[in-house]
């Protein structure tokens, strides 16, 4: 019971499958397409050296807004200085607890796989990395917005420090063990004591992949909103003070874009123009400088 | 291989006890939030128990009296919310110096109105009882058996009192909008519901990109590399830009509902997906595909015979990873779905999901609300985790697979 197949069928069944696949990969741009083309089709017109140095608008009227002449209306529109500001700061302060910890922790992963600790430390990893993000606000909220009884920039960067413990951990750990044994071995022949092997030879060994682990981290906080909603709050004005309310840029567009304000709308799409090219920025800068540093073995 | 076995010096002490403990304060962490979030979500546990997972109703107000008149020679007893239509009458009982009165009941909108066969005296003690057993339109129930007792004088009521038998305090209603019934069910739907279609419109095109990828062009090809990085562009906006899109692009067209929101999902986890895929696809060792050309079979026949029975295990992980990372996604869902609390039973319907309702409701929440959105995030993690921890041992599953048919070969 042999069932032959023409070669034309054969031809035709392949030829019709080459396109599916390519048209279907196609459609996967599309979106991609129309979101930059829409960003920059509306925030470029709001996006000059002031709106780096305004911070965000008071609400205004639609009927004034719309008679406002081109010179008025960078300053109607507002900028990012209290987003970025407030960005860069409780960025910073979740980077400056979750590095250290997680390269820590990522260490005593690769020097004890085999122990039970460290089995249960991966499992938590994975599990870490599975919970939404809107869950380390509400510990955030609990643990330390409730402690010091106020909103603040300091329970938002705990929550985004949660977020990024586990991707750190997870990258810096698959690249330590990925360091020869070898390296290790010769440096400890010629009796060079444990911690400084550590410090001299293998973390310098693994840094490129430890720092693409630390830029993936902060790239995925960086434009994350749902954990600073009820940790960081928001501030529309220009604060620099950890333990009060703080904006980042994320947490702007998000309440920009929700208003029904049309200078708070315009400022959202500047605002998400300027948030994507920090990102991609970030991205495309630092990659090429982290292959630079990547040790290959 | 242990490669401790040089002398400790004081620095390598230290530097082994401080990964030590910050493991162990790690594991430390993930432990205290679990226990954290079940502590803080106690009182919503013991208050609605498993009605919290199939109720419909969200903020709605206790079954409570809220105040007893005496209006031509009738008690009008007021309640909170409306009741059941069925027979409250048995559940409902008028006294007066201790001797039962027959009755006759009213239902009307949601106040009772008893009127006694015999015409109220003008002095005398008067008791309404209320059995627990008495439902609302949503049919919960009263919880505990209420007794009103008033006075009257010259068909004036005097001394009000309500006692609730079991703790002999007086009752009031609540004004406090916290203290509410609440239940999640449709919120379970709309997050597994908009994640699994969300899911279903991301994977064919996720796997096309992953084919594309892998077996129909050259590693090295321009127009390849452009097309991964485009990809991986994709993947790097973050999700508040897409909710941003999506509120000013798809909903004016499409309105704000279930239908929406699963597109935007599905925009935000193919590039995931495709990288899930793609990985798993490229396990499939060359020797195989080589083996199939061989025999002539062509590339479709290839990719459907050889290849994807091969990588099964890792696009089954990969599906359900991505299927995990859909369901917590927050802000672009809250900002396209419409934010109903209903059970949607279309693509137009608007819906509310898990992730969605803590970040509306959370900031303004107290007390049982706040326990109820805390146990609400708990099983929204509990959802996550099963699929994204599933994903994992497949991958690892898949993983092993594969090192030993290397060992094989």
């Amino acid at each position: 019971m042999i069932k032959f197949t023409s070669a034309k069928e054969i031809r035709i069944k392949e030829g019709v499958f080459k396109l599916f696949i390519y048209l279907l990969s196609f459609c996967a741009l599309i979106p991609l397409f129309l979101i930059i083309f829409f960003i920059l089709a509306r925030g470029i017109t709001y996006i000059s050296p002031l709106f780096f140095i305004l911070d965000s608008p008071a609400p205004m009227g639609d009927n004034d807004f719309f008679s406002l002449t081109s010179s008025t209306i960078y300053s109607a529109v507002g900028g990012i200085r209290n987003s970025f500001v407030g960005m860069i700061i409780i960025v910073g302060l979740a980077s400056l607890g979750a590095i250290p910890f997680g390269i820590l922790v990522a260490i005593y992963l690769s020097e004890n796989k085999t122990t039970l600790l460290s089995k249960i430390t991966l499992l938590c990893v994975d599990s870490l990395q599975g919970i939404p993000s809107i869950i380390f606000g509400i510990l955030a909220n609990l643990w330390v917005v409730l402690t010091f009884k106020s909103y603040s920039a300091l329970s938002g960067s705990f929550a985004l420090m949660i977020m990024m413990l586990p991707i750190i951990i997870k990258s810096s750990y698959e690249t330590l063990v990925l360091i020869p044994i070898a390296l290790k071995e010769s440096a400890l022949a010629l009796g060079v004591p444990y911690s400084k092997v550590l410090f001299k030879i293998v973390l310098p060994a693994a840094g490129g992949g430890i720092a693409s682990g630390v830029l993936l981290g902060v790239s995925r906080v960086l434009g994350e909103t749902a954990p600073l909603l009820f940790t960081a709050f928001g501030n529309p004005y220009f604060s620099m003070d950890i333990l009060a309310p703080m904006e980042t840029v994320a947490m702007q567009i998000y309440k920009n874009a929700t208003s029904p304000n049309a200078n708070l709308i315009a400022n959202a799409w500047g605002s998400s123009l300027a948030l994507v090219v920090i990102i991609l920025g970030l991205n495309l800068m630092v990659k090429p400088l982290i292959e630079k540093i990547k040790i290959r073995f | 291989m242990d490669l401790n076995m040089s002398k400790k010096s004081l620095s390598d002490k230290i530097t082994n006890s401080l990964s030590l403990s910050a493991t162990i304060l790690f594991i430390a962490l993930v432990v205290l939030l679990v226990s954290s979030l079940l502590w803080n979500s106690s009182s919503s546990i013991q208050r609605f128990g498993l009605s919290f997972f199939t109720s419909t109703n969200w903020n709605v107000k206790f079954l409570e009296l809220s105040r007893v008149q005496l209006k031509n020679d009738s008690f009008y007893v007021t309640f909170t919310v409306a009741l059941q239509e069925d027979d409250f009458n048995a559940l409902v009982s008028l006294s007066s110096d201790g001797q039962k009165i027959e009755h006759s009941s009213l239902l009307s909108r949601n106040s009772l109105v008893l009127t006694p066969l015999n015409p109220i005296s003008d002095n005398g003690d008067y008791t309404i009882n209320l059995a627990s057993e008495l439902k609302d339109e949503s049919g919960y129930e009263l919880g505990q058996d209420i007794t009103w007792t008033g006075t009257l004088k010259n068909k004036k009521l005097i001394k009000p009192k309500i006692l609730g038998s079991q703790t002999g305090l007086i009752r009031g209603p609540t004004q406090n909008e916290n203290e509410r019934h609440f239940g999640i069910l449709p919120f379970i739907m709309g997050t597994v519901l908009s994640s699994i279609i969300a899911l279903f419109i991301a994977f064919p095109i996720a796997m096309a990109v992953a084919l594309y990828l892998t077996e129909f062009s050259h590693p090295d090809s321009k127009f390849a590399k452009t097309f991964a990085i485009l990809i991986d562009l994709l993947a790097g906006i973050p999700s508040i830009i897409f909710g941003l899109w999506g509120l000013f692009f798809i909903v004016p067209r499409f309105g704000a509902n279930l239908g929406t929101a699963s597109l935007v999902l599905a925009i935000m986890i193919m590039p995931y997906a495709a990288s899930l895929t793609k990985e798993a696809i490229s396990l499939v060792p060359d020797k195989l595909k080589q083996a199939g050309f061989g025999l002539g079979a062509s590339r479709y026949k290839v990719i459907k015979t050889i290849m994807l029975p091969y990588a099964r295990s890792g696009i089954i992980a990969g599906m359900l990873l991505t299927l995990g990372r859909a369901l917590g996604e927050t802000l672009a869902v809250t900002m396209v779905i419409g934010n109903r609390n209903q059970i949607p039973t279309s693509l137009s319907d608007p819906a509310q999901t898990i992730a969605s309702l803590i970040a509306n409701e959370y900031g303004e929440a107290s007390g049982l609300k706040q326990s109820a959105l805390i146990e609400a995030g708990f099983v929204l993690i509990v959802i996550t985790l099963v699929f994204s921890l599933l994903g994992r041992f497949f991958i690892r599953y898949m993983n092993d697979s594969h090192q030993k048919n290397e060992v094989i070969k």
